[in-house]
């Protein structure tokens, strides 16, 4: 709820390990390069071990092994509250539609090639990029679809 | 000869052309650069570690525009240390969204460059699009065969964009922290 007395009931998607993680993997790898959205410049800015750390004492750099200093849990929540915080009465509608209607977001028409981005069209309606994301808006998200689309992209 | 309202409108006119056309962000990322490193003169070696694209990238003063182009070192940073050995006759191999490749050699200065005549890639550079078919792949920095070394460091991201972004100091400066991995470097 946001507003005091007046306050708007607000829908917000899922920011749990298993709804957000993949997504925010995907979106770290595809679109937080420090070149793009892992630039505090940004309005859409993404936190992740393959660009910017949000800690001070990490480096961009995604490790392997066990202890590998990869993503971190304040990196998924940072990135989660830019996003969230973009348009959150539009995310709201999204929600309440069932995910139905995706492209109302900016990030997605943005991502989608349907708006002017500096990035241009990255993803299509229906591949795996696509569905990692509105399978998250939609309420359910399709994690092999987001390693997937981690797998085939750049 | 006295000059009549005419020869002013011109006068002013013309200052106005002239000054619209100088963009203050881009003239002060340049002037950011500062002078030329004594007894250094513009050219290939010039100016080792700093962004090229930001005066090579197009909108000038440099010449030629390059695609993409930056300095590799032999080693990695160390606190207190300001300079560092380049990487001579290094192999960076670059690959386009559409798998094509281009490879440049880095020269005295650890300076490598890639003019808009030598290639016209597709960016992002070091990977591949999702419906090429191609396996995706980094972008490589070896040492060449000629110096007898096999070492290679991939770069694990792609470089997304041409113009400044497309400069290796862009994102690779000194010290490393959360928004810079450190300089390029081989081992």
């Amino acid at each position: 709820m946001i507003g005091g007395d007046s306050a708007i009931p607000l829908l917000l998607p899922s920011e749990s390990v298993a709804d957000w993680q993949p997504v925010a993997d995907y979106l770290d790898h595809r679109c937080g390069a420090l070149d793009c959205h892992g630039d505090l410049q940004r309005n859409l800015v993404i936190w992740g071990c393959n660009g910017l750390r949000f800690s001070p004492t990490d480096v961009p750099g995604c490790r392997t092994g066990p202890n590998a200093p990869n993503t971190t849990s304040d990196e998924y929540d940072a990135t989660y509250r830019s996003l969230v915080g973009l348009e959150p009465l539009v995310m709201s509608q999204v929600l309440t539609g069932g995910g139905q209607e995706p492209d109302l977001l900016t990030f997605v028409r943005k991502a989608r090639g349907e708006e002017n981005h500096k990035g241009g069209a990255l993803i299509v309606p229906g591949d795996a990029q696509d569905i990692c994301i509105t399978s998250w808006l939609a309420g359910s998200t399709n994690a092999t679809a987001c390693t997937q689309a981690i797998d085939t992209t750049p | 000869m006295k000059q009549g309202p005419f020869f002013t409108g011109v006068f002013v006119a013309t200052w106005l052309a002239a000054a619209s056309c100088v963009d203050p962000v881009h003239q002060s990322e340049v002037n950011a650069l500062g002078p030329e490193a004594a007894g250094v003169s513009p050219g290939p070696t010039h100016r080792p570690g700093q962004p090229c694209l930001t005066c090579h990238g197009g909108s000038g003063p440099g010449d030629p525009t390059f695609v993409t182009a930056g300095t590799v070192y032999l080693n990695s940073y160390t606190a207190g240390t300001t300079s560092y050995a380049p990487l001579v006759g290094g192999d960076v191999h670059l690959v386009d969204a559409r798998g094509l490749t281009y490879d440049a050699t880095t020269n005295a200065a650890g300076n490598f460059y890639v003019t808009t005549d030598d290639w016209s890639p597709t960016f992002p550079l070091g990977n591949t699009p999702v419906d090429s078919g191609i396996a995706a792949q980094p972008l490589d920095i070896s040492v060449a065969a000629t110096m007898g070394g096999t070492d290679t460091t991939p770069m694990t991201t792609a470089i997304e964009r041409g113009g400044v972004y497309a400069s290796c100091a862009y994102c690779h400066f000194d010290p490393p922290g959360p928004t810079s991995p450190g300089h390029v470097y081989q081992q």
